[in-house]
């Protein structure tokens, strides 16, 4: 949850004017890049030394609704839910767990499931890999699962920082004030963790929308998703009108979800 | 609308350790009883049982005479303001006032227009459309307590809601409690640790230490009829002296007092409070006329703002027989030329004095 009592920080120096100044900065910072790709995705042809395109064409966006990029869209999209779905629940479940337990037992879980971050990913996937090959799990389950365990720390992690912040003792006072646990579940708990559960769910769902290397290697080629199409685009010449077009593809979706997600609540407002 | 409230030989333990044992208590209807105690004694726990957030391990909770351990808390009528505000984060002021009303059934618009009433009550009218966030503490302890009057509780419980406040607004608070209490006549039960405010706000002062009620009774009583030792302590007074009680007289440093009736003769502690102590100055040592009362040496002079509590020790008097020597607190108002070291006389006001078992 959001802080209880906002707390109002004046940036270092904060002068009307620096502010302002160093947003602005960061903004061009991250969408600077975006600029090329974009240029690139309605490219027809772009030489070496100019500053814009020579020529447009649609070519490129159009490449994106072919049926195995749209497949493959479709992939992803199914990935990125089905593991946002159990690496939230499960986050929430862990983090509550974790809050029951004594200071030193919970620093030492909160440790073990943040472990996954320290790991390099290629190290988990091989490991991994041989287990579940071993156990014959089939391709997108054996995905979900290592990428539930990838994503396992983020959403811990935002459901610890949410509850650091909660207290039982709002569900006790609605209690007090005539709630019954049905109405203590939907009108307190619930909105006291939407916004961390949201992010928790966007964070997860991330992981499984933009994975690569566990999906190419655990999914052994049988599970096709948008970042293996781009690889394979990305990896042949000559084609970055498809490979721009097909990036723009990765970064829409999300940018969409982030968006909604910054929307305040009807609540706030009424 | 306002119910009584009794505690009937609760106990509560936890695990090995039994927090309550067999607390007895009973809150009429409209009154207001503070239970007093220090951090640990087990208030918070009564508290809870009451409200239904607990169950006893023994014992039952009586409202208006009717046993409630099988009505769950949501349907009990009680209503508690813990220390933390707790105003729901996501909610305006005026929904969460509209909070209790709505669980009821109520419709929103109607929840609302009764909301704005409870708020006028605690004169935070015009911050209904805020979030919680946007209020200073008091004012969020204000909107909490208009949000427990809003669940038009058969008994209203407070759990030191006052404590993390500063004093100028407690002080606020205090007279809100008073205008409440004249408005809507609730039963209050009230938990603090600070006597001043048990005191200030509280028709009976019940002291709860490790778990039992050590004595139930109106303010002055446990100011100046304590029970025991422990109440003394707790209600803050100072004076304790060994003495020896016979035939009604208690006999100590302080000489021979009477005392209440009933106590039998032996070894007794006179219990006098520093606030109802006078000093006599014995200027050039010698004494005009109060030849009867016990002098001594000015040990200590502390500020207490307005007033200075000053220790003096006290020998027995001259030919008594005794060499016993006592430190006594006298509390006196203002500022008195006072230093350590000057003489002078304690005289007891009233000469009534009261004692507990040694
Ligand atoms: N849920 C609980 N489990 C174990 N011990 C508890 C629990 N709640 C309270 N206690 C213990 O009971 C005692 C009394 O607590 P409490 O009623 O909160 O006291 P107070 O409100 O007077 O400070 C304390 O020693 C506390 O540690
Ligand atoms: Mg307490």
């Amino acid at each position: 949850m959001q802080a209880y009592q906002p707390v109002r920080l004046r940036a270092a120096g904060g002068t009307g004017i620096t502010r302002p100044l160093l947003g602005g900065l960061l903004f061009l910072w991250i969408l600077l890049p975006l600029v090329p790709l974009i240029l690139w995705s309605v490219a027809a042809e772009w030489r070496a030394p100019d500053v814009l395109p020579g020529a447009f064409s649609t070519d490129g966006l159009a490449a994106l609704l072919r049926p195995e990029v749209l497949t493959a869209t479709g992939a992803s999209l199914v990935l990125g839910l089905s593991v946002a779905l159990p690496a939230t629940v499960l986050g929430a479940l862990a983090a509550f767990a974790i809050r029951r337990l004594p200071n030193g037992w919970a620093r030492g879980v909160e440790m073990i499931l943040l472990a996954p971050l320290a790991i390099p990913p290629f190290a988990l996937v091989m490991g991994s890999n041989v287990l579940l090959l071993g156990a014959r799990v089939p391709a997108f389950p054996s995905v979900v699962l290592v990428l539930t365990v990838t994503a396992l720390p983020y959403t811990v992690f935002m459901f610890r920082a949410a509850l650091a912040s909660y207290d039982d003792q709002f569900e006790e006072v609605a209690r007090t004030l005539g709630a019954s646990s049905r109405a203590v579940l939907a009108r307190v708990r619930i909105p006291l963790l939407a916004r961390a559960t949201a992010r928790a769910a966007f964070l997860a769902f991330l992981v499984g929308w933009s994975d690569y290397i566990t999906t190419l290697l655990v999914g052994g080629g049988q599970l096709l998703t948008l970042p293996l199409v781009l690889g394979s685009a990305a990896s042949a010449t000559g084609n970055e009108q498809l490979t721009a077009a097909l990036s723009l593809a990765m970064i829409v979706p999300p940018l969409l979800l982030l968006a909604l997600l910054a929307v305040p609540g009807p609540r706030r407002r009424r | 609308m306002s119910s009584s409230l009794t505690f009937d030989r609760v106990s509560r333990m936890f695990g090995q350790s039994e927090v309550l044992s067999d607390v007895s208590l009973t809150v009429p209807a409209r009154s207001l009883v503070a239970l007093l105690g220090a951090s640990g004694s087990g208030k918070s726990t009564l508290l809870r049982i009451a409200s239904g957030l607990d169950a006893p391990s023994s014992g039952s909770v009586l409202v208006d005479g009717q046993d409630a351990s099988a009505v769950p808390a949501e349907n009990r009528g009680i209503a508690v303001v813990f220390q933390k505000p707790l105003l729901f984060p996501h909610l305006t002021v005026v929904d969460n006032v509209a909070f209790p009303a709505r669980m009821a059934g109520v419709t929103r618009r109607e929840a609302r227009s009764q909301a704005l009433e409870f708020l006028d009550l605690v004169q935070l009218g015009g911050f209904a459309r805020r979030m919680p966030g946007q209020l200073s503490g008091g004012q969020e302890q204000r909107v909490s307590l208009a949000r427990a009057l809003a669940a038009q509780p058969r008994i209203l419980l407070l759990d030191e809601p006052f404590s993390s406040l500063d004093s100028r607004l407690t002080d606020d608070m205090y007279e809100l409690v008073g205008k409440i209490r004249a408005e809507l006549e609730p039963t209050i039960v009230l938990v603090t640790h600070d006597r001043r405010e048990a005191s200030v706000l509280a028709d009976t002062i019940a002291v709860l230490d490790e778990g039992t009620i050590l004595q139930h009774g109106p303010v002055p009583e446990l100011h100046y009829q304590p029970a025991t030792r422990a109440v003394n302590r707790i209600l803050g007074g100072l004076n304790e002296v060994p003495g020896h009680a016979a035939g009604g007289f208690h006999t100590s440093v302080l000489g021979r007092v009477r005392v209440q009736p009933g106590v039998p003769d032996g070894p007794a502690l006179l219990v006098v409070r520093q606030e109802a102590l006078r000093l006599i100055r014995n200027d050039d040592g010698g004494t005009s006329s109060g030849d009867e009362a016990p002098t001594g040496v000015v040990t200590e002079v502390k500020s207490m703002g307005a007033h200075v509590l000053v220790r003096v020790r006290v020998e027995s008097a001259p030919g008594s027989g005794s060499t016993a020597v006592e430190s006594i607190a006298v509390e006196l108002a203002g500022a008195p030329a006072l230093r350590a070291g000057d003489r002078v006389g304690v005289s007891l006001a009233g000469g009534q004095g009261w004692v507990v078992r040694a």
